[in-house]
């Protein structure tokens, strides 16, 4: 089930959040209403981590991980660390990088396979995250947008791309990531789908102003509540016809 | 020559026909349909996904950014998208892009130079570019793709033989062969375009064996195992058809067994669940309405929906295993109650590639109604074509034109264009020339100075075409409807307008080549609120000619359905002659009726002048006697009158004077209380009663004589008391108090103590 929030009237979560298939941060400071939204549909399956990074709320931003293991800038502090470190399942590797390009989130989006990364990363940051995060790791540009992490979001079932993506991009990334993916937005039409959106295997998070026709093409293409995607085409049809008509 | 049975010799040479079927070049064609999805070629879940939903486009491995390169998997392309190389394109791109912000990039152009390393040099990016431009599209264009326009998308695919279509000199008229296009042709995607051999094989696949006649035993043994079974055994050596149709409360449902044409199982289901007169489903009229109706109809209604559902539901259950088994399921069924129509544990669902819609116009849901359209649907339909020269540009745009008026004109409410992606087939268009046939036909009829005979010398002559057109399945059954200076809300179809202009030997013919008496011109066309063409009759003999047509045709195998024409019973030329020799009788006997009532009248009315006459007459002999004789009389009483008062005047005046005062004052006070003292009669000698004009003379000669007493008193000496002088009268009763000595009270005065009283107890009150 997708689930709309907010985090102090501001509607995108993906900055002050991360969630992975085996954690979820949230930045301090929030309402309470924000990490019960969190807390009650991830529950007990996966710690909800509240915290800051670099004494900013800003943590979806500056941090990018899977299921194996969650990347830091170097800004973050050792106090920060220590308590994620402390909240984190012992499973999960946490590693702090010395990287020019310090906000990860907005350069690194991955799944628990893949990561697609800004082309100007370092390439001792590359090694890092495949050897951290697990996963094969390219360079790319999503609809000509080096911030792969902004303007993507992608689990282990599917992926939400920037609108402007074309048809032969979209084949193409597919192909690379293994994984269906449509071209869409969140929060009635922005196009920063990283900032608007945060989704794992099962759950997923997006703006309070996101529409309900958005939020069932997220549903369908991440495969969540057993949505199927030709819900897009079959069930949906007809509410998109009459949205746009 | 049904489908299934098309001589083998025939179906060898048969090639789709590029000119019937009205091709246009291929890049007039309409762009595919872009998908949503993108899904990877590899993974079970993503092959579901492509099965079950075309717009998914498949994943390819390719790499943009370095011109275009495809790889075998998305091993090689992700061996690649590691490789310096593929990183050097990918900074150009993100350089260019820099510099270019919002520079559109077509497929297939790579304006950032990538750099061509060695080990992908084996590509051939022209390739790959051919391909992204055709991307999604399942039914690749080769060279025997024919995309139809979407105007001509004609319900029939004709087909010719190959010699015939491919000589473009052949001059002389082509045999084609129509098959329904929904029969050959998928539903959804881009239907427009027909694969000219995918047709062929399609169709070659459909034939079977010739049914062997069954033997008695057979049937008996055919008869008994479905008795036992509930259900026929599907027989493996042929192929079935279901034909499903609802609406409006009506529900019928057949399989048909494609070899033998027959039906192997039906059923048809009635419920009333629209509102009468208003029309509609009771569920869409309380949806529109925002809450549900609360009166009984509209319960029963709802419960009736409810039951159909439930039944149709069971149907489809029951049914699941011959279901299963049919080739092709043509559904008839309105847009609004597709959802849940079909159960979600059916044989058959909406998805379902083998679910066509039934491409011809549809009655009422009846058994006889499916064995029609399948009939129709699993006909092959012949006729010639001249293929000289193609038909000059604006009479194909007129043709087109009225057919399409036509098509509109006759849109009932089964709406059957179900997506974006539909091919135009679902509302089958007629020819427009067999149209046109129809409506100058109409003309002629309109015409006062055609007769009836050279109609149909005309109609024989062009007996071809008339037949082709009634026969027509994709013709309005109110084929009138755009026809020029006919009123299509009364006569909307021929049989209706010879009916209606009283052209009766029109009328048997017509009946005769095909012309259905049961449809009405009401709105749906065999809705029973309208009025057929028997009913439009203009005169009894127009009536009287599909009455003897019943008598001669009536119990024919296949015949007319009477009871739904509406024709009464059937009549014989003798009875004819009977009915018309009786009617002439009546009007005879009726004229002579009229006639003698007329004299009659005449007579009483000249005998009443003449005995007015006569009346006149005595009234007036009568009046002239009685006249004379009142006359007489008259004179002789005024005669008497006179002397009378003579006498009277003379005897009154000297008894009056003779009189004493104190009498003369009685007689006053008595005179006016009007009541003369009987106790004393005075004078004794007046005994006998007075009349009236006499006591008026006697009173007049009273008052006289009292005035002049009082005038002579008055000069003697003073009045002497409240005697009133005044002409006043009694305040109560009215009567003048002259002479008298009032009553008085107040203001009021009164002749008498009684009057006083009375007065009194009227205005004192309680």
């Amino acid at each position: 089930m997708a689930v709309r929030a907010q985090f102090e009237n501001n509607n995108e979560i993906g900055v002050f959040s991360k969630l992975t298939n085996s954690y979820c941060l949230v930045a301090i400071g929030g309402s309470e209403n924000f990490y019960s939204v969190f807390e009650s549909e991830l529950g007990d399956v996966v710690p909800v981590i509240h915290t800051s990074i670099a004494g900013t709320r800003i943590i979806g931003r500056l941090t990018a991980g899977n299921r194996r293991g969650l990347l830091v800038p170097n800004s973050t502090t050792d106090q920060e660390l220590q308590h994620i470190r402390n909240s984190l399942p012992d499973s999960v590797a946490i590693q702090r990088i010395e990287e020019r390009l310090s906000a990860l989130g907005n350069v690194i989006a991955c799944n628990d396979y893949v990561a697609l990364v800004h082309p100007d990363l370092d390439r001792e940051t590359e090694e890092i995250i495949a050897d951290v995060l697990g996963v094969e790791v390219f360079r790319q540009t999503i609809a000509d947008n080096v911030l792969v992490g902004s303007y993507c979001a992608i689990s282990n079932q599917g992926g939400l791309v920037h609108p402007r993506t074309s048809v032969q991009d979209q084949d193409e990334l597919s192909s690379l990531l293994q994984i269906p993916l449509v071209a869409g937005t969140v929060n009635r039409g922005s196009d920063v789908v990283g900032a608007g959106l945060v989704v794992n295997d099962w759950s997923a998070f997006a703006g309070m102003d996101t529409t309900s026709t958005e939020l069932s093409v997220i549903e369908s293409i991440f495969k969540i509540h057993d949505a199927n995607p030709s819900a897009i085409v079959g069930d949906m049809r007809d509410s998109l016809i009459d949205n746009y008509s | 020559m049904t489908l299934f049975h098309v001589p083998a010799a025939l179906l060898d040479g048969l090639e789709l026909s590029a000119r019937l079927n009205r091709v246009m070049p291929p890049e007039a064609a309409t762009e595919p349909e872009q998908g949503c999805y993108s899904a990877p070629a590899g993974g079970a879940a993503a092959d579901g996904l492509r099965r079950e939903f075309a717009a998914v486009r498949v994943a390819r491995a390719t790499c943009h950014a370095c011109g275009g390169a495809e790889f075998e998997d998305s091993a090689g392309q992700r061996a690649h998208f590691k490789t310096d190389a593929h990183r050097a394109n990918v900074a150009r791109r993100v350089d260019w892009r820099a510099r270019n912000p919002s520079a559109p990039v077509a497929a297939g152009e790579y304006p950032w130079g990538p750099v061509r390393p060695d080990q992908i040099s084996g590509d051939q990016p022209g390739r790959a570019a051919d391909a992204s431009d055709a991307s999604g599209s399942d039914d690749e264009s080769d060279a025997e793709a024919l995309p139809l326009g979407g105007a001509s998308a004609a319900p029939f695919l004709w087909f010719v033989a190959a010699d015939a279509d491919a000589g473009a000199a052949a001059a002389g008229p082509v045999t084609a062969y129509g098959v329904h296009r929904r029969v050959l042709v998928p539903r959804g995607g881009r239907g427009a375009h027909v694969d000219a051999g995918e047709a062929r094989r399609e169709l070659a696949r459909l034939q079977l064996a010739p049914a062997p006649a069954p033997t008695r035993q057979e049937q008996r043994e055919a008869k008994r195992a479905q008795g036992a079974a509930g259900l026929p055994a599907p027989d493996p050596a042929s192929s079935r058809w279901a034909v499903v149709a609802s609406n409006g409360g009506f529900f019928a449902a057949a399989v048909f067994d494609n070899r033998t044409g027959a039906a192997l199982v039906h059923k048809t289901i009635q419920r009333y669940t629209t509102r009468r007169k208003q029309g509609g489903l009771q569920s869409r009229q309380d949806a529109g309405m925002g809450r549900a109706a609360n009166s009984a109809g509209a319960q029963i209604r709802r419960h009736n929906e409810r039951r159909l559902a439930e039944e149709t539901h069971a149907l489809f259950r029951a049914w699941a295993p011959l279901l299963r088994a049919c080739d092709l399921v043509f559904v008839h069924v309105p847009r609004t109650a597709r959802a849940g129509f079909f159960p979600d544990d059916s044989p058959v669902r909406w998805g379902d590639p083998r679910i066509r819609s039934v491409p011809v116009a549809m009655g009422r849901p009846t058994l006889a109604e499916l064995q029609r359209v399948y009939r129709q649907i699993a006909t092959v339909r012949v006729a010639r074509f001249a293929m000289r020269a193609p038909e000059p540009e604006e009479d194909q745009d007129a043709a087109v034109a009225v057919a399409a008026a036509a098509a509109e004109a006759g849109d009932d409410d089964d709406d059957d264009d179900d997506d974006a992606a539909s091919d135009h087939t679902l509302e089958p268009e007629p020819r427009p020339d067999l149209v046109a046939f129809l409506h100058d036909v109409a003309q002629m009829m309109l015409d006062e100075a055609r007769s009836d005979e050279s109609i149909v010398a005309h109609l024989c002559d062009n007996l071809a075409t008339f037949l082709d057109a009634l026969s027509d399945g994709a013709l309005d059954l109110r084929y009138l409807d755009a026809a020029p200076g006919v009123q299509p809300h009364r006569t909307p179809t021929l049989l209706h307008l010879a009916s209606a202009l009283g052209r009766r030997e029109l009328v048997p013919f017509l009946l005769d080549n095909g012309e259905d008496p049961t449809i009405t011109n009401g709105h749906p066309p065999l809705f029973a609120g309208g009025m057929t063409a028997y009913e439009v009759g203009r005169d009894r003999q127009t009536r009287d000619a599909f009455r003897l047509y019943r008598f001669e045709h009536e119990g024919e195998p296949d015949g007319i359905d009477w009871a739904r024409a509406r024709v009464p019973a059937p009549l014989s030329h003798e009875q004819q002659q009977e009915n018309q020799e009786r009617a002439r009788e009546k009007k005879r006997r009726a004229q002579a009726r009229r006639k003698a009532a007329a004299k009659n009248q005449r007579d009483r009315r000249a005998r009443a002048a003449q005995h007015a006459q006569e009346e006149d007459d005595r009234a007036l002999e009568a009046a002239i006697e009685e006249r004379q004789e009142q006359q007489q009389q008259q004179q002789q009483q005024q005669q008497q009158q006179q002397q009378q008062q003579q006498q009277a005047r003379f005897s009154l005046r000297s008894s009056v004077a003779a009189m004493s005062e104190a009498e003369l004052h009685q007689r006053m006070l008595a005179m006016a209380s009007t009541a003369w003292p009987d106790a004393k009669p005075q004078p004794p000698a007046a005994a006998p009663p007075l009349s009236p004009a006499e006591q008026r003379a006697r009173d007049r000669e009273l008052r006289a004589q009292a005035a002049e007493r009082r005038m002579r008193k008055q000069q003697q000496e003073r009045p002497p008391g409240p005697v009133c002088r005044s002409a006043e009268p009694c305040t109560h009763c009215g009567k003048p108090l002259h002479g008298l000595v009032p009553f008085e009270q107040f203001d009021w005065k009164c002749c008498s103590i009684e009057c006083l009283h009375q007065h009194q107890a009227q205005y004192s009150g309680p």
